[in-house]
Protein backbone atom coordinates (compact mmCIF):
# COMPACT_ATOMS: atom_id res chain seq x y z
CA UNK A 1 0.00 0.00 0.00
CA UNK A 2 1.09 3.56 -0.67
CA UNK A 3 2.25 5.88 2.10
CA UNK A 4 -0.70 8.08 2.94
CA UNK A 5 -0.82 11.41 4.74
CA UNK A 6 -3.86 13.13 6.21
CA UNK A 7 -3.99 16.72 4.97
CA UNK A 8 -6.30 19.13 6.79
CA UNK A 9 -7.66 21.50 4.17
CA UNK A 10 -9.43 24.07 6.28
CA UNK A 11 -9.91 25.43 9.78
CA UNK A 12 -13.36 23.76 10.02
CA UNK A 13 -12.28 20.23 10.96
CA UNK A 14 -9.65 21.50 13.41
CA UNK A 15 -12.02 23.88 15.18
CA UNK A 16 -14.81 21.30 15.28
CA UNK A 17 -12.53 18.75 16.90
CA UNK A 18 -10.92 21.39 19.11
CA UNK A 19 -14.26 22.56 20.51
CA UNK A 20 -15.36 18.93 20.95
CA UNK A 21 -12.08 18.09 22.75
CA UNK A 22 -11.39 15.41 20.15
CA UNK A 23 -8.32 16.58 18.24
CA UNK A 24 -6.47 13.38 19.01
CA UNK A 25 -8.86 11.52 16.70
CA UNK A 26 -6.79 12.98 13.85
CA UNK A 27 -3.91 10.82 15.03
CA UNK A 28 -6.01 7.66 15.30
CA UNK A 29 -5.46 6.44 11.70
CA UNK A 30 -1.71 6.47 12.48
CA UNK A 31 -0.95 8.51 9.39
CA UNK A 32 1.28 11.58 9.28
CA UNK A 33 -1.04 14.59 9.75
CA UNK A 34 -0.23 17.68 7.70
CA UNK A 35 -1.58 21.11 8.54
CA UNK A 36 -0.67 23.72 5.91
CA UNK A 37 0.72 26.90 7.52
CA UNK A 38 -2.13 28.87 5.95
CA UNK A 39 -4.71 26.65 7.67
CA UNK A 40 -2.96 27.01 11.01
CA UNK A 41 -2.99 30.77 10.54
CA UNK A 42 -6.74 30.70 9.81
CA UNK A 43 -7.24 29.00 13.15
CA UNK A 44 -4.90 31.00 15.36
CA UNK A 45 -5.32 34.44 13.79
CA UNK A 46 -7.60 35.39 16.65
CA UNK A 47 -6.76 33.34 19.71
CA UNK A 48 -9.83 34.58 21.54
CA UNK A 49 -12.09 32.63 19.16
CA UNK A 50 -13.61 29.31 20.26
CA UNK A 51 -11.29 26.39 19.66
CA UNK A 52 -8.28 28.47 18.58
CA UNK A 53 -6.33 28.00 21.81
CA UNK A 54 -7.08 24.27 21.91
CA UNK A 55 -5.86 23.77 18.33
CA UNK A 56 -2.74 25.86 18.93
CA UNK A 57 -1.89 23.86 22.06
CA UNK A 58 -2.56 20.56 20.29
CA UNK A 59 -0.32 21.46 17.36
CA UNK A 60 2.44 22.56 19.74
CA UNK A 61 2.16 19.31 21.72
CA UNK A 62 2.15 16.99 18.73
CA UNK A 63 4.33 18.69 16.15
CA UNK A 64 7.05 16.29 15.05
CA UNK A 65 6.88 12.94 13.33
CA UNK A 66 3.10 12.55 13.67
CA UNK A 67 2.10 16.10 12.85
CA UNK A 68 3.73 18.60 10.51
CA UNK A 69 2.88 22.21 9.80
CA UNK A 70 4.00 22.64 6.21
CA UNK A 71 5.09 25.94 4.67
CA UNK A 72 3.36 27.06 1.50
CA UNK A 73 3.82 29.81 -1.09
CA UNK A 74 0.16 30.66 -0.62
CA UNK A 75 0.85 31.67 2.98
CA UNK A 76 3.99 33.58 2.00
CA UNK A 77 1.96 35.60 -0.50
CA UNK A 78 -0.76 36.12 2.06
CA UNK A 79 1.74 37.52 4.55
CA UNK A 80 2.77 40.13 2.00
CA UNK A 81 -0.86 41.11 1.54
CA UNK A 82 -1.34 41.15 5.29
CA UNK A 83 1.55 43.56 5.77
CA UNK A 84 -0.10 45.97 3.34
CA UNK A 85 -3.62 45.49 4.67
CA UNK A 86 -3.89 43.92 8.14
CA UNK A 87 -7.59 43.04 7.81
CA UNK A 88 -7.14 40.96 4.65
CA UNK A 89 -9.40 37.91 4.82
CA UNK A 90 -7.99 34.45 4.26
CA UNK A 91 -10.83 33.72 1.77
CA UNK A 92 -10.32 30.09 0.87
CA UNK A 93 -6.55 30.30 0.90
CA UNK A 94 -6.40 27.35 3.31
CA UNK A 95 -7.73 25.06 0.59
CA UNK A 96 -5.33 26.53 -1.94
CA UNK A 97 -2.47 25.88 0.47
CA UNK A 98 -3.72 22.31 0.95
CA UNK A 99 -3.69 21.83 -2.83
CA UNK A 100 -0.09 23.06 -2.88
CA UNK A 101 0.85 20.60 -0.13
CA UNK A 102 -0.96 17.80 -1.95
CA UNK A 103 1.08 18.49 -5.07
CA UNK A 104 4.29 18.17 -3.08
CA UNK A 105 3.15 14.92 -1.45
CA UNK A 106 2.16 13.34 -4.75
CA UNK A 107 5.53 14.25 -6.24
CA UNK A 108 6.70 11.19 -4.31
CA UNK A 109 5.52 8.34 -6.51
CA UNK A 110 4.57 5.95 -3.72
CA UNK A 111 2.59 8.57 -1.79
CA UNK A 112 -1.12 9.17 -1.51
CA UNK A 113 -3.22 11.49 0.60
CA UNK A 114 -6.47 11.83 2.45
CA UNK A 115 -7.88 15.34 2.20
CA UNK A 116 -9.98 16.22 5.22
CA UNK A 117 -12.70 18.78 4.52
CA UNK A 118 -15.35 20.51 6.54
CA UNK A 119 -18.63 18.77 5.63
CA UNK A 120 -20.53 21.53 3.82
CA UNK A 121 -17.52 22.51 1.72
CA UNK A 122 -16.88 19.04 0.42
CA UNK A 123 -20.00 19.38 -1.77
CA UNK A 124 -18.78 22.29 -3.83
CA UNK A 125 -15.24 21.19 -4.58
CA UNK A 126 -15.37 20.90 -8.35
CA UNK A 127 -11.69 20.13 -8.62
CA UNK A 128 -12.23 16.87 -6.74
CA UNK A 129 -13.38 15.00 -9.83
CA UNK A 130 -9.94 15.51 -11.35
CA UNK A 131 -8.06 14.09 -8.41
CA UNK A 132 -5.95 10.98 -8.94
CA UNK A 133 -6.99 7.60 -7.50
CA UNK A 134 -4.51 7.78 -4.64
CA UNK A 135 -6.21 10.86 -3.21
CA UNK A 136 -9.23 10.36 -0.97
CA UNK A 137 -11.55 13.19 -0.08
CA UNK A 138 -13.42 12.81 3.17
CA UNK A 139 -15.57 15.04 5.32
CA UNK A 140 -15.06 15.46 9.05
CA UNK A 141 -18.15 13.42 9.91
CA UNK A 142 -17.20 10.67 7.46
CA UNK A 143 -13.74 10.53 9.04
CA UNK A 144 -15.19 10.18 12.53
CA UNK A 145 -17.76 7.57 11.55
CA UNK A 146 -15.01 5.62 9.77
CA UNK A 147 -13.01 5.58 13.01
CA UNK A 148 -16.09 4.48 14.93
CA UNK A 149 -16.76 1.64 12.47
CA UNK A 150 -13.29 0.26 13.18
CA UNK A 151 -13.70 0.92 16.91
CA UNK A 152 -10.96 3.52 16.90
CA UNK A 153 -13.36 5.76 18.82
CA UNK A 154 -16.53 5.05 20.74
CA UNK A 155 -19.02 7.51 19.25
CA UNK A 156 -18.64 9.85 16.26
CA UNK A 157 -22.10 11.22 16.89
CA UNK A 158 -21.18 12.22 20.42
CA UNK A 159 -18.16 14.19 19.17
CA UNK A 160 -20.16 15.99 16.48
CA UNK A 161 -22.89 16.86 18.95
CA UNK A 162 -20.39 18.08 21.52
CA UNK A 163 -19.04 20.60 18.98
CA UNK A 164 -22.35 22.48 19.00
CA UNK A 165 -23.76 21.67 22.39
CA UNK A 166 -23.53 24.11 25.27
CA UNK A 167 -24.18 21.45 27.89
CA UNK A 168 -20.91 20.53 29.50
CA UNK A 169 -18.88 22.42 26.88
CA UNK A 170 -16.78 25.00 28.67
CA UNK A 171 -15.38 26.44 25.41
CA UNK A 172 -18.81 27.27 24.02
CA UNK A 173 -20.08 28.50 27.38
CA UNK A 174 -17.10 30.81 27.69
CA UNK A 175 -17.74 32.14 24.19
CA UNK A 176 -21.31 32.91 25.15
CA UNK A 177 -20.04 34.91 28.09
CA UNK A 178 -21.30 32.47 30.67
CA UNK A 179 -24.87 33.60 30.05
CA UNK A 180 -26.17 30.13 29.41
CA UNK A 181 -25.70 27.74 32.26
CA UNK A 182 -25.93 23.99 32.16
CA UNK A 183 -29.04 24.37 34.26
CA UNK A 184 -30.82 26.38 31.59
CA UNK A 185 -29.53 24.12 28.82
CA UNK A 186 -30.99 21.17 30.72
CA UNK A 187 -34.51 22.63 30.94
CA UNK A 188 -35.98 20.81 27.93
CA UNK A 189 -34.96 17.50 29.50
CA UNK A 190 -36.29 18.45 32.92
CA UNK A 191 -39.59 19.70 31.58
CA UNK A 192 -40.23 16.47 29.69
CA UNK A 193 -42.72 14.36 31.57
CA UNK A 194 -41.54 10.97 32.78
CA UNK A 195 -42.40 8.33 30.22
CA UNK A 196 -43.13 10.86 27.44
CA UNK B 1 -16.76 47.12 5.66
CA UNK B 2 -18.01 50.36 4.14
CA UNK B 3 -15.60 53.10 3.09
CA UNK B 4 -15.94 56.12 5.39
CA UNK B 5 -17.62 59.12 3.82
CA UNK B 6 -15.92 62.45 4.10
CA UNK B 7 -17.46 65.87 4.79
CA UNK B 8 -16.23 69.22 6.05
CA UNK B 9 -16.82 70.41 9.61
CA UNK B 10 -19.22 73.11 8.32
CA UNK B 11 -21.31 70.50 6.50
CA UNK B 12 -21.28 68.30 9.61
CA UNK B 13 -22.54 71.19 11.75
CA UNK B 14 -25.33 71.95 9.29
CA UNK B 15 -26.55 68.35 8.95
CA UNK B 16 -25.68 66.69 12.25
CA UNK B 17 -29.12 65.15 12.82
CA UNK B 18 -29.21 63.63 9.37
CA UNK B 19 -25.64 62.38 9.77
CA UNK B 20 -26.36 60.67 13.08
CA UNK B 21 -29.34 58.92 11.54
CA UNK B 22 -27.26 57.58 8.68
CA UNK B 23 -24.40 56.07 10.68
CA UNK B 24 -25.90 52.59 11.11
CA UNK B 25 -26.97 52.30 7.48
CA UNK B 26 -24.23 54.19 5.62
CA UNK B 27 -21.27 53.71 7.95
CA UNK B 28 -18.84 56.17 9.55
CA UNK B 29 -18.15 59.71 8.40
CA UNK B 30 -14.78 61.41 8.32
CA UNK B 31 -14.92 65.09 9.21
CA UNK B 32 -12.31 67.40 7.73
CA UNK B 33 -11.25 70.94 8.58
CA UNK B 34 -9.09 72.94 6.21
CA UNK B 35 -8.64 69.80 4.10
CA UNK B 36 -7.33 67.66 6.96
CA UNK B 37 -9.13 64.80 8.68
CA UNK B 38 -9.93 65.87 12.26
CA UNK B 39 -12.56 63.35 13.39
CA UNK B 40 -14.46 60.19 12.52
CA UNK B 41 -18.11 59.88 13.47
CA UNK B 42 -19.35 56.31 13.78
CA UNK B 43 -22.19 54.26 15.28
CA UNK B 44 -21.41 52.42 18.53
CA UNK B 45 -19.83 49.02 17.98
CA UNK B 46 -22.79 47.23 19.64
CA UNK B 47 -25.14 48.29 16.86
CA UNK B 48 -22.86 46.88 14.20
CA UNK B 49 -22.50 43.67 16.18
CA UNK B 50 -26.27 43.39 16.58
CA UNK B 51 -26.79 43.57 12.81
CA UNK B 52 -24.05 41.03 12.22
CA UNK B 53 -25.45 38.75 14.91
CA UNK B 54 -28.87 38.71 13.27
CA UNK B 55 -27.38 37.81 9.91
CA UNK B 56 -25.08 35.21 11.46
CA UNK B 57 -28.08 33.60 13.15
CA UNK B 58 -29.79 33.38 9.76
CA UNK B 59 -26.68 31.97 8.08
CA UNK B 60 -26.17 29.37 10.81
CA UNK B 61 -29.71 28.08 10.30
CA UNK B 62 -29.16 27.88 6.53
CA UNK B 63 -25.85 26.12 7.10
CA UNK B 64 -27.36 23.52 9.42
CA UNK B 65 -29.99 22.81 6.77
CA UNK B 66 -27.41 22.41 4.00
CA UNK B 67 -28.44 25.59 2.16
CA UNK B 68 -25.11 27.42 2.41
CA UNK B 69 -21.56 26.23 2.86
CA UNK B 70 -19.06 27.27 5.48
CA UNK B 71 -16.96 28.90 2.75
CA UNK B 72 -19.90 31.06 1.66
CA UNK B 73 -20.51 32.14 5.25
CA UNK B 74 -16.85 33.02 5.74
CA UNK B 75 -16.80 35.02 2.51
CA UNK B 76 -19.89 37.01 3.42
CA UNK B 77 -19.39 37.58 7.12
CA UNK B 78 -15.70 37.08 7.89
CA UNK B 79 -16.58 35.09 11.03
CA UNK B 80 -14.45 32.19 12.19
CA UNK B 81 -15.64 28.59 12.25
CA UNK B 82 -15.63 28.85 16.05
CA UNK B 83 -18.12 31.74 15.84
CA UNK B 84 -20.32 29.56 13.66
CA UNK B 85 -20.22 26.70 16.17
CA UNK B 86 -21.26 29.10 18.92
CA UNK B 87 -24.19 30.31 16.83
CA UNK B 88 -25.24 26.72 16.11
CA UNK B 89 -25.06 26.02 19.84
CA UNK B 90 -27.19 29.07 20.64
CA UNK B 91 -29.91 27.84 18.31
CA UNK B 92 -29.48 24.20 19.29
CA UNK B 93 -28.60 23.32 15.69
CA UNK B 94 -26.33 20.52 14.51
CA UNK B 95 -23.43 20.37 12.10
CA UNK B 96 -24.35 19.21 8.60
CA UNK B 97 -23.09 15.75 7.63
CA UNK B 98 -21.98 15.12 4.10
CA UNK B 99 -20.34 12.05 2.63
CA UNK B 100 -18.68 12.81 -0.69
CA UNK B 101 -19.13 10.29 -3.48
CA UNK B 102 -16.31 7.81 -3.95
CA UNK B 103 -15.41 5.06 -6.32
CA UNK B 104 -15.61 1.57 -4.73
CA UNK B 105 -11.82 1.21 -4.84
CA UNK B 106 -11.47 4.46 -2.88
CA UNK B 107 -13.87 3.24 -0.22
CA UNK B 108 -11.83 0.04 0.03
CA UNK B 109 -8.63 2.06 0.32
CA UNK B 110 -10.05 4.21 3.13
CA UNK B 111 -11.25 1.14 5.00
CA UNK B 112 -7.88 -0.56 4.51
CA UNK B 113 -6.08 2.45 6.00
CA UNK B 114 -8.34 2.45 9.04
CA UNK B 115 -8.17 -1.34 9.43
CA UNK B 116 -4.40 -1.14 9.43
CA UNK B 117 -4.55 1.52 12.16
CA UNK B 118 -6.92 -0.60 14.23
CA UNK B 119 -4.66 -3.64 13.87
CA UNK B 120 -7.39 -5.74 12.22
Amino acid sequence: MKHFSLIVTDSGPLITLGVAAALDTLLAPKLPVIVPDMVRFEVIRDMSKPGAQEVADWIRSNEGADLRVVSTEIFEEFQVLLAAKPNTRTAGRGEQAAAEVLGKELANKDHGAILLFEDSDVRKQNFLVRLPDEVLVISTSEFLFGLERLQLLSSADEILQRATSIRGNEILRRALGGTVSDEIAAWPTRLRRPGS
Amino acid sequence: MKQARSITSSEAKASLGELLGSLTTDGPVEITRNGRKVAVLSAPAEQTIAVEAARLAELAALYANGKVTWRQIAAESGVTFGDLLVELAKQDLRLPRVTPAKRPEQVSMFNAILRRASGR
